[in-house]
């Protein structure tokens, strides 16, 4: 298991973060750029000083800033850490960068199952410089996983990769994190990415973590009105003593008062998004964007949607239940 | 506002500020010394300041290094304050210049060289005459911080005899410093001088040998030679106990020096035939003999005015006078060859 | 047409260049070579000159890679002062540092007097040689050799530790083959100027002659027909060494560039 405690000072906020994961268990880390995210995985791989940390992975104590006062140098920590840029040693060739660890075994038939694995296979006497971005992430991947990390760190290493690739890789990382039995925490900005990775969602911004919970859970019952903005919640509707949050794909044309919170206001735009269409609607103050199915009425005309089983927060920000919200009943339309 | 000024622009505005300033220093220090120089030789009917009637051009003149402090610091600007002409030199050893000349290297219009031998082969290509007007003589100059410089002191004021020097010399550990003999005149007269002494002292017959630490004189590998350059300016650091000067250098440079006698030190015209007894042997198989170190001087290629200007004001009372306040010796001044080619203003100042 | 005009403007500066060596081949004669680079004894400097270079190599990349390391990972506290040092030992005219090793390595210095205790010296010797020219040489392989440094990433350098290399095998296993072209660069650029160098070498090793002084001796004794061959061989002594660093530099640039 891997347990961080950590404290590490940025320019202009603290990192302050506490988390657990467990052996075989992925952990996405989700937030928005400059959040504390990298901070955090280069704390837990020796790559930058906590002012306050207490790091162990497994029965090992990596940092210590409290007594007995310890810091493991990065290259004994077997802490394993991919990149957005895959790092491979531009001067070795594909098979002697997935060897580079001192600790790789050089059984030619490790060597080559694991390339079969990721699908390497055919490119191990290639230099780096001629792979693409996807068989480069692979190639920095198997090098990983040949140098026996405890634990597997990913920052944002998918970016700029397509979406039939991420989802390749992330299978891939997935099944052997859960063949290995590591603990792995992935870093992304992408919450599709993190969702699809994830046992355990937490969500990080300016270095606080503001929550952490199964991803559906975190997704459709964010724990305050700062963590629905940061996953998606682009409206936020004033419903009785409280605030509905209003995410575009949680909503459905027509009034089924027994499936959420319904919403009547004025059409003030419609455009095409995806397979389907976007609708901003005028609701009480405020706008509310909603994916829908089918085009809405056109611009000015008044429409009805019901969010479904919407969250709702208090006037501190935190999430209150429905009940104390004063039901789904209420019409906001009263509030013009 | 101005983009011109803009804080990222203020290097290189900076760096332009300096390059315009340096142009405009170095066009307006062209125009005043074109002002100065440009002006026309004008009537002497219509001369008012004494300035505008003097003619302009520039002597270029190759002068035996012994003699560079002397021509730049005292003569050049005597010269032309005197006559107007500037004064261009350039200072070597006098065998680099003659190789230089011969070989159309360095074009001067004057050549003032230590010993006629470095005139002699320009002849009669570039020049046919020369006239010795000055002389000077060897010394050793001694570091007066070194450990042996009371000895040093003593010798040079009497009070131990002068052959004690030789011996002195041939300490182990004592730094001597003297110059190519292949390259440098003064390299090969130190050598000539030692072979004078070991006779005139009747020292034992190795003693030069010992004091240049080999038996082949003429060889330039030897850890006592140093580039002409570079031998004063060691002796001044203080890293050397003694090193070969003429007394001309020592005087120039300051430095402490035992002189010599006549006998020995290559100073005295009068000693000509005794000197030639002592020879160096240089690559190529040449041997050498001393001669008096007299500073001769002769004009190459066509005179030109400026030319003809400096060497007649070198060889008139102000111009000796110069030389003789520097150390040198001025026995009569002499020409040496075809007195006919002399120009007329030259041998008129000698005669006079 | 414009591509033309390019090559053409690019020919002319380099000619600009190459016109002493221009001038040197037209005015060298093959029986002039031919009679210098026998005669006995002449091909000394040249041995001279060898010795005293690679020794001055070996001198530099032992010496100065390290401080060329710390320079380029910022290593070290008040960087800019650092890398003014290396400025200013740049900056000193070569006749100038010689005049100046003078009060450094003279023999009653006490560098000199403790070269001195070990019965060598360090004026008018082949260890002042080495001196000289590691001095002449030194600032141009520095700040090649921090160049190199430099573009080596970081975090290859990072990623490398964490795979479990210890700081040294990292800077074996990948700082160095990757600054390797790079500081063959700056060691070529050391070796032309040790090779060429002269104006420290007069002043405090006018012996041994290394080429350059026997250049400058020749000159002066027998005149410019018989020094010029020296340059000659000076050019095809030297040349080999850059040029093999160029070649290989640039196909190892290209292999890792894909």
């Amino acid at each position: 298991m891997l347990d961080a405690d950590v404290e590490v000072d940025r320019r202009e906020f603290t990192v302050r973060v506490a988390l657990q994961v467990n052996p075989g268990e992925r952990l996405a880390l989700f937030g928005p750029s400059g959040a504390g995210k990298t901070t955090l995985l280069e704390a837990v791989a020796g790559l930058v000083q906590p002012r306050r940390a207490r790091i162990v992975l497994g029965d090992r104590v990596l940092t210590s800033t409290a007594p007995p006062v310890c810091a493991v140098p990065p290259w004994q920590r077997r802490v394993g850490l991919l990149r957005q840029n895959p790092g491979l040693f531009p001067h070795l060739s594909v098979r002697d960068n997935v060897c580079y660890a001192p600790s790789a075994p050089r059984p030619v038939t490790e060597v080559a199952e694991l390339a079969s694995v990721l699908g390497i296979d055919g490119l191990l006497t290639a230099m780096p410089a001629r792979l693409s971005g996807g068989q480069a992430h692979r190639v920095a991947l198997g090098r990983l996983l040949l140098a026996r990390c405890d634990t597997l760190l990913l920052d944002e290493p998918y970016t700029g990769l397509d979406a039939s690739l991420r989802r390749g890789l992330t299978d891939l990382v997935s099944s052997l994190v859960a063949e290995r039995s590591v603990p792995s925490i992935l870093v992304t900005h992408e919450l599709a990415d993190a969702q699809a990775f994830a046992d355990r969602l937490a969500v990080l911004d300016r270095g606080e973590l503001l929550q952490v919970g199964a991803p559906d859970q975190v997704v459709l019952r964010p724990a305050s009105r700062r963590v629905a903005e940061l996953i998606g919640y682009l409206g936020f509707v004033p419903s009785g003593n409280a605030v509905a949050g209003v995410h575009p794909e949680r909503v459905v044309a027509g009034t089924f008062p027994d499936r959420g919170l319904t919403l009547t206001g004025m059409v003030v735009a419609c455009r095409p998004a995806g397979a389907g269409w976007e609708a901003d609607l005028r609701v009480g103050g405020e706008t509310v964007t909603c994916r829908l199915l089918e085009k809405a009425p056109s611009p000015g005309a008044e429409f009805a949607v019901t969010v479904l089983h919407p969250p709702y927060f208090g006037a501190d920000g935190n999430a209150i239940s429905a009940s104390r919200a004063g039901g789904d009943e209420i019409r906001p339309e009263q509030v013009h | 506002m101005i983009p011109l000024f803009a804080r990222e622009r203020a290097p290189l505005v900076a760096l332009l500020a300096i390059a315009c300033a340096a142009l405009a220093a170095g066009c307006s220090s062209s125009t005043s010394s074109s002002a100065s120089s440009g002006s026309t030789p004008s009537s002497p009917a219509s001369a008012s300041a004494s300035s505008s009637a003097l003619p302009t051009g520039t002597v270029n003149v190759a002068y035996a290094s012994s003699l560079q402090f002397l021509n730049e610091k005292v003569v050049s600007p005597a010269f032309t304050a005197a006559n107007g002409y500037t004064f261009s030199g350039r200072g070597a050893s006098s065998g680099d210049l003659e190789a230089d000349i011969a070989s159309g290297e360095i074009t001067p219009n004057v050549f003032e060289s230590v010993d006629g031998d470095n005139i002699t082969p320009l002849e009669p290509k570039f020049t046919n005459w020369y006239i010795q007007y000055a002389g000077t003589s060897m010394v050793v100059a001694y570091n007066p911080k070194s450990k042996y410089a009371s000895k040093f002191k003593a010798i040079a004021d009497g009070s131990m005899p002068l052959s004690s020097l030789f011996t002195l010399l041939q300490t182990p550990g004592l730094k001597l410093g003297r110059t190519d003999p292949n390259t440098d005149p003064q390299g090969r007269d130190f050598i000539e001088m030692l072979e004078l002494a070991q006779t005139y002292y009747h020292l034992p017959s190795d003693t030069v040998a010992k004091i240049l630490g080999t038996p082949d004189f003429g060889s330039a590998s030897s850890s006592e030679i140093y580039a002409e350059s570079a031998l004063d300016s060691t002796l001044e650091s203080g890293q050397l106990d003694a090193a070969s000067a003429f007394v001309t250098q020592a005087i120039e440079l300051h430095l402490a020096y035992i002189p010599l006698p006549t006998a020995i030190n290559l100073g005295s015209a009068a000693d000509a035939a005794q000197y030639k007894k002592a020879k160096v042997t240089i690559k190529g198989g040449v041997t050498k003999s001393g001669s008096p170190q007299v500073i001769d001087i002769t004009i190459i290629g066509t005179p030109t005015p400026a030319a003809i200007a400096f060497v007649k004001y070198t060889l008139s009372a102000a111009g000796l006078a110069q030389y003789k306040a520097g150390g040198f010796t001025l026995p009569t001044p002499t020409i040496v060859g075809s007195a006919s080619s002399v120009p007329t203003e030259i041998s008129s100042e000698l005669g006079g | 047409m414009s591509a033309w005009v390019s090559v053409a403007g690019a020919g002319v500066i380099w000619l600009a260049l190459l016109g002493p060596v221009i001038a040197l081949a037209t005015n060298l004669s093959g029986s002039a070579i031919a009679s210098s680079l026998t005669a006995p004894g002449a091909l000394d400097p040249l041995v001279t000159s060898l010795e005293s270079g690679l020794v001055t190599l070996a001198v530099l990349f032992v010496v100065c890679t390290p401080l060329a390391w710390m320079l380029a990972r910022r290593k070290l506290p008040f960087p800019r002062v650092w890398e003014t040092g290396v400025l200013c030992s740049l900056l000193l005219p070569p006749l100038v540092i010689g005049l100046l090793l003078v009060f450094l390595v003279g023999p009653y210095t006490p560098i000199g007097r403790a070269i001195g205790w070990l019965h060598q010296s360090a004026t008018n010797t082949f260890l002042a040689l080495v001196i000289a020219e590691v001095y002449e040489s030194a600032p141009y392989y520095v700040l090649g050799a921090q160049s190199a440094f430099a573009s080596v990433e970081p975090r290859l350098e990072q990623q490398a530790g964490l795979l479990g290399d210890r700081p040294r095998r990292v800077f074996r296993r990948v700082t160095l083959p990757l600054a390797a072209p790079g500081l063959a660069m700056a060691l070529s650029i050391a070796w032309a100027r040790a090779m060429g160098a002269f104006g420290a070498v007069i002043i405090i090793a006018y012996h041994p002659a290394g080429i350059p002084l026997q250049i400058y001796t020749t000159l002066q004794e027998t005149g410019l027909a018989s020094a010029l061959p020296y340059a000659l061989v000076l050019l095809v002594v030297a040349l080999p060494l850059p040029l093999a660093a160029y070649i290989w530099s640039a196909r190892a640039g290209r292999r890792r560039r894909g």
